[in-house]
């Protein structure tokens, strides 16, 4: 009975309530602003919170970090730019959707399934976190290569200009995001000798420079200026196409809850998995993938909202956190003189209830707030370029600067933004890039990580991707996708016929 | 004006190979900080940018010997718009270190909304006062960013 009376207390407390509205509202707005991020709210926030009452610091956090999970997607349809990276895959679909004057659908149909994803997340916080949390333990290095490895496969999903272009930008991708010094011998990477390259290079400022700046390159380049989209159409779907996206929604939910629970995975990572699930199982598609398909809105948004459940699984139940943004709140945790880990289910029971009503009642804020703000955010589109392009364009330099008040991060930003227009130019797609800069670091550490447990021998090394179920799960998963990209189902559907 | 659109492509073939081919060489000079090759910094850049050195090699032969030689149409006035605009953006950033950034940035909001054809002046005024407006209350008071 005290669960539910917890799980509810954020419905019944009128202080509550209002903070979680409060966030959900805010963050939806800083989500939307490329170069504020949700971890750079909430780390904001604790400077503001720590004198305050534990729930009621929470209460605000959890909405801001729905709210700003969910806000990324508002640019990316509109903007392309990726308020977030777990935006990234958003803008395949949601910024064409755009262009073809659907953005007020576009926007609908993002607000209904980061709803659906939402409540997903909350479902599987709620009555298996036990089961998640201890699956999420048993993931070794090599599963998170595996993992890795699994998401570039995307490569093929994504391509659009020749699938070797793609290969060589994706591995590019990866070498940039090794830029810097090694995690496990801090051994100095592509630095050149330069110290500012020693920190590496912020994947946002990379996300900036390749889909906003290059947009508006190429927008520039188009010479189209006097020609605004001024069709935005409806916003509510219909029903019948809620109805029929569900059934992706919730899958994509369900992968989206389990990535986010994995720790140090997050929502960039579900989302683009989760568009991937979509590109492979949805057959007939409301248009082609990467022209507006809706299934291509619907699949990432609500991947993206699901991992938020996910990645406080493990911070609630054994102190670890699922993302950035659970670092941050474990170390509010903290401050108000708590211990994340294990004991804290058994010393507040209550904190974790509570912490899960938020998170519902967050989404159904923004389900509130998202509708009722897409009137703001479509008048966007309707701008005319000559104001727009100037606009988006200190929107790059202000973001890229924001991230580390450092202006060498325009620079940076600006050389991405010739880069992707360069490449965008001859009809190569920059989303392999930002996939390689994603999962760059996560393959080469995993991998490192499991050659050194395996004592750089390749018979064990190779050996352990059949002696460990997950891996052996995932390999096969791998191999599947790798089958159907290089067409051996084609082959073997044609002999049959 | 008119370019080929085989040289095109087979220019950024070779941007590719010279790439890769930089990467190539600078992943040896990684310190290996005496860890076996395979488990050391170097092997993952190596053997991606080896990979690149390879897919653009391939990828320039076939441009060669495969394309087909075609008209591309470059537009001047498409060079010029871009050449231009790029200007002012560079002049904006580069100038932010010593010029109060919300006054410099008023005035880059003027001069890119005019060169892009914006006409009337309450528009442009207005549209730059808001946007620095805006800009300092949510970055600069709100979230505590410290502009040069």
């Amino acid at each position: 009975m005290d669960m539910l009376a917890n799980f509810a207390l954020p419905f019944m407390d009128l202080d509550l309530f209002f903070l979680v509205g409060v966030g959900t509202f805010a963050g939806i707005y800083v989500g939307a602003i490329p170069g504020l991020s949700v971890t750079m709210a909430t780390a904001l926030l604790l400077s503001v919170t720590y004198s305050w009452d534990m729930l009621d610091a929470l209460a605000l956090i959890m909405g801001v970090y729905v709210g700003g999970v969910y806000g990324g997607s508002r640019s990316a349809m509109l903007l392309n730019i990726p308020g977030a990276p777990a935006s990234v895959a958003t803008t395949f679909d949601g910024y064409p959707m755009s262009k073809l004057g659907e953005a007020g659908l576009g926007i609908g149909l993002a607000t209904t399934m980061s709803f659906v994803g939402g409540i997903v997340g909350v479902f599987f916080l709620v009555f298996f976190t036990p089961l998640i949390a201890d699956f999420a333990l048993k993931f070794d290095h090599r599963d998170y290569f595996l993992l890795a490895l699994m998401g570039l496969l995307l490569i093929g999903t994504l391509s659009r200009g020749g699938f070797r272009q793609s290969i060589f930008i994706a591995f590019l991708g990866v070498i940039i995001g090794l830029v810097g010094l090694d995690p496990i011998t801090a051994s100095p990477r592509f630095t050149f000798g330069t110290l500012a390259l020693s920190q590496g290079i912020n994947i946002v400022v990379a996300i900036l420079g390749l889909f906003g700046f290059s947009e508006v390159l190429l927008q520039l380049s188009e010479l189209r200026l006097a020609s605004p989209v001024a069709q935005v159409g409806r916003t509510v779907p219909e029903r019948k196409l809620i109805l029929r996206l569900l059934p992706l929604s919730l899958r994509t939910s369900v992968i989206g809850v389990f990535i986010g629970a994995l720790p140090g995975v997050g929502g960039e990572i579900a989302a683009l998995l989760g568009y991937d699930h979509a590109k492979r199982t949805v057959k007939n598609p409301s248009r082609p993938f990467g022209e507006g398909a809706y299934e291509g809105v619907a699949a990432p948004e609500s991947a993206n909202n699901a991992a938020i459940g996910g990645a406080l699984i493990p911070m609630l139940t054994l102190g670890i956190p699922g993302d950035a943004v659970t670092a941050v709140i474990i170390g509010s945790l903290v401050i108000h003189g708590l211990n994340p880990g294990p004991t804290l289910m058994i010393n507040t029971p209550e904190l974790f209830y509570v912490v899960a009503g938020s998170v519902l009642l967050a989404n159904f804020f923004l389900l509130v707030f998202g509708f009722s703000g897409i009137q703001v955010f479509k008048k966007m589109v309707s701008v005319p370029k000559a104001y727009l392009l100037p606009a988006v364009t200190l929107l790059t330099i202000i973001g890229a600067y924001a991230i580390n008040n450092n202006v060498t991060d325009i620079f940076w930003a600006f050389g991405f933004g010739i880069i992707g227009f360069v490449l965008r130019l001859n009809g190569i797609a920059v989303a392999p890039m930002v996939l390689g800069i994603i999962l760059g670091p996560l393959l080469d550490e995993s991998l490192r990580a499991t050659l050194i447990a395996d004592n750089s021998q390749l018979d064990v090394f190779l050996l352990g991707f059949v002696t460990s179920p997950i891996s052996l799960v995932l390999s096969f998963v791998i191999l599947m996708a790798l089958a159907s990209n290089i067409g051996v189902f084609k082959l073997f559907a044609r002999a049959r016929t | 004006m008119f370019v080929l659109g085989k040289l095109r492509k087979i220019s950024l073939s070779a941007l590719f190979l010279v790439t890769g081919a930089f990467l190539l060489y600078s992943s040896l000079s990684i310190d290996m900080k005496g860890a076996d090759f395979v488990v050391s910094p170097r092997v993952v850049p190596f053997g991606l940018s080896l990979i690149m050195t390879m897919i653009a090699v391939w990828s320039l032969v076939l441009d060669i010997v495969k394309t087909r030689v075609s008209q591309s149409p470059i537009d001047i006035q498409v060079i010029k718009s871009l050449l231009g605009f790029l200007t002012i953006v560079f002049a904006y950033v580069f100038l932010i270190r010593s010029v109060n950034f919300h006054v410099l940035t008023f005035f880059f909001l003027i001069a890119a909304f005019y060169y892009l054809g914006a006409r009337s002046p309450v528009w442009v005024v207005g549209g730059a006062a808001s946007l620095v407006a805006a800009e300092f209350l949510i970055f600069q008071y709100g979230f505590k960013v410290s502009f040069p």
